[in-house]
């Protein structure tokens, strides 16, 4: 039999004598397990993995409790649904089924038609007992997430030397922020020495004071695929990093301790490029907006300035100009006043001029009438006086005559009487003695008419 | 070339002279020092930005 060159030159060859289709074989598979089904168990105990639910029905994987290997397993919609449990990944379980055989893939399946947990696994319970430990150390809590650079000139890459992350997370990064240098340190990331590799990839970025970021990642596998990313030594390595880590790893369903200690989780290696930068263009719409702010801001503040200024300017003119104005009303004020004082002065003068003018035309002319009437009045009175004196004199000389007369007509009489009496009563010297008297009296009333006369003259 | 911190504080940097600007409690003089210390940091952030000078390197290469 030649197979050497069965690969590419299969055309130009028969095939070797008894060599089976692929659909041949699958057929017989298939045959031979159906004959056989007799020695299967109906009961198959191990734990769950890699659990998918779809509306047909649900895929997982049963592990051998252990060891590594596993079974696929289906479970119709139809049985699934009458399940006293949920398929819980990581259970360890039992399962009531029948070996299946898929010849067009040639896939062996176990068609599953009920479910009983039985509790978690070892490496479950294991795994459980370590989240505890590193729970009770506070390593998963979120005080300790130290935050992502939002522009890093660097970022630490821990991968696979020959997955597609790598070239994943370089898209992303160099694509938003092409001024971001990535340093790959390249791990393996499956298997027994994964631990020692990742750890050892990982310290000299930390210590690498140009690198701001790590990106751990792996692409998506089973749980064992996984496992090693739930590793103690590893957890704690990158809790103890001083520079802040990104784990990406798996799918969005795998749960890791390392994503749970790291300071971020993606789902991806581009979301880790995606979350380890901002991009450039992002910046630059911050950048301007900030440029915006200021300026307006700047033109805002010089503006008010200049009104500021400008309201100083205008209400010190508005200042002066009332100043001048309530000089020029002062002015003018003064200047009516000084008018209406020397209007008023000459009205005053005038009219206590002419007041004086009238009062002394009027004294004059009273005094001149006083002059008239004391004229007239002198004239008269000495008129009067004459007339008075003629009349005094008349009087008089008539009085003193009429006196003289009565008088001597009573002193004849009384002569007569007393020269009667006398003779008749006393004697002669009683008429001495009357005569006397008579003499006195005519002494007395020489005396008063002159006294008369002296005051006529006077 | 500068790293993320330099970067966040002279974008903290700008952020608070704008916040300082917007307030308004500043004379003429400092908002124009302001203005132009702001000025400078746009630039100098837009000249490190725009360098598109990325690479990815293996660390064990080196």
């Amino acid at each position: 039999m030649n197979v050497e060159n069965s690969g590419t030159d299969s055309l130009e060859h028969d095939p070797p004598d008894g060599a089976w289709s692929v659909s041949a074989l699958n057929d017989e598979i298939e045959r031979v397990l159906t004959d056989a089904d007799e020695r299967f168990p109906r009961h198959v105990v191990g734990e769950v993995a890699e659990v998918s639910h779809y509306d047909f029905g649900t895929f997982f994987e049963l592990r051998d409790l252990e060891d590594d290997p596993v079974i696929g397993c289906l479970a119709w919609s139809t049985f699934r649904e009458a399940f006293d449990h949920e398929l819980e990944a990581g259970a360890k379980a039992v399962v009531e089924a029948t070996v299946d055989f898929y010849p067009e893939r040639g896939d062996t399946q176990l068609l599953v038609s009920d479910y009983w947990p039985l509790g978690e696994s070892a490496r479950q319970q294991k795994l459980a007992a370590l989240r505890d430990k590193l729970e009770g150390e506070g390593l998963f809590e979120t005080a300790r997430k130290q935050p992502l650079p939002d522009y890093p000139a660097c970022v630490g890459l821990v991968t696979s030397a020959s997955g597609s992350a790598r070239e994943d997370v370089w898209a992303a990064v160099s694509e938003r922020s092409p001024r971001t240098t990535v340093k790959l340190s390249a791990a393996t990331v499956q298997g027994e020495a994964a631990v020692e590799s990742l750890v050892r990839a990982i310290q000299p970025l930390d210590h690498d004071p140009t690198v701001e970021t790590i990106l751990l990642t792996r692409g998506g596998g089973s749980d064992a695929d996984l496992w090693e990313f739930n590793a103690e030594p590893l957890v704690r390595c990158v809790a103890a990093c001083s520079t802040p880590v990104v784990a990406a790893v798996g799918h969005e369903d795998d749960e890791t301790l390392v994503e749970d200690v790291a300071d971020d989780r993606a789902m991806t290696p581009t979301e880790a490029g995606v979350l380890a930068t901002t991009t450039v263009e992002a910046v630059f719409r911050d950048l301007a907006a900030l440029e915006r702010r200021v300026a307006s801001a700047y033109e805002a503040l010089t503006a008010d300035r200049l009104q500021q200024v400008e309201r100083r300017i205008e209400s010190g003119l508005e200042t002066q100009r009332q100043q001048y104005e309530r000089r020029l009303s002062r002015i003018q004020r003064a200047s009516d006043l000084e008018r209406r004082i020397g209007t008023a002065y000459r009205t005053r003068v005038d009219e206590r001029l002419d007041d004086i003018v009238t009062r002394i035309g009027e004294a004059v002319t009273e005094i001149e009438l006083a002059a008239e009437a004391e004229a007239a009045s002198e004239r008269v009175a000495r008129g009067r006086l004459s007339d008075l004196e003629s009349r005094i004199d008349a009087a008089y000389r008539s009085h003193v005559e009429g006196e003289l007369d009565r008088r001597e007509q009573r002193l004849d009489a009384a002569l007569r009487d007393v020269e009667a009496r006398t003779r008749i009563a006393a004697g002669t010297a009683e008429v001495q003695r009357l005569r006397v008297v008579v003499a006195v009296l005519v002494g007395l009333l020489v005396l008063g008419t002159l006294a008369v006369l002296f005051l006529f003259v006077l | 070339m500068d790293h993320s911190g330099d970067i966040e504080a002279k974008i903290d940097r700008l952020e608070t002279i704008a916040e300082t600007l917007e307030e308004g409690n500043v004379d003429l003089p400092r908002a124009t020092e302001l203005r132009e210390e702001a000025d400078e940091h746009l630039r100098a952030l837009r000249e490190e930005l725009e360098v598109g000078d990325g690479d990815i390197i293996d660390v064990d290469a080196e």
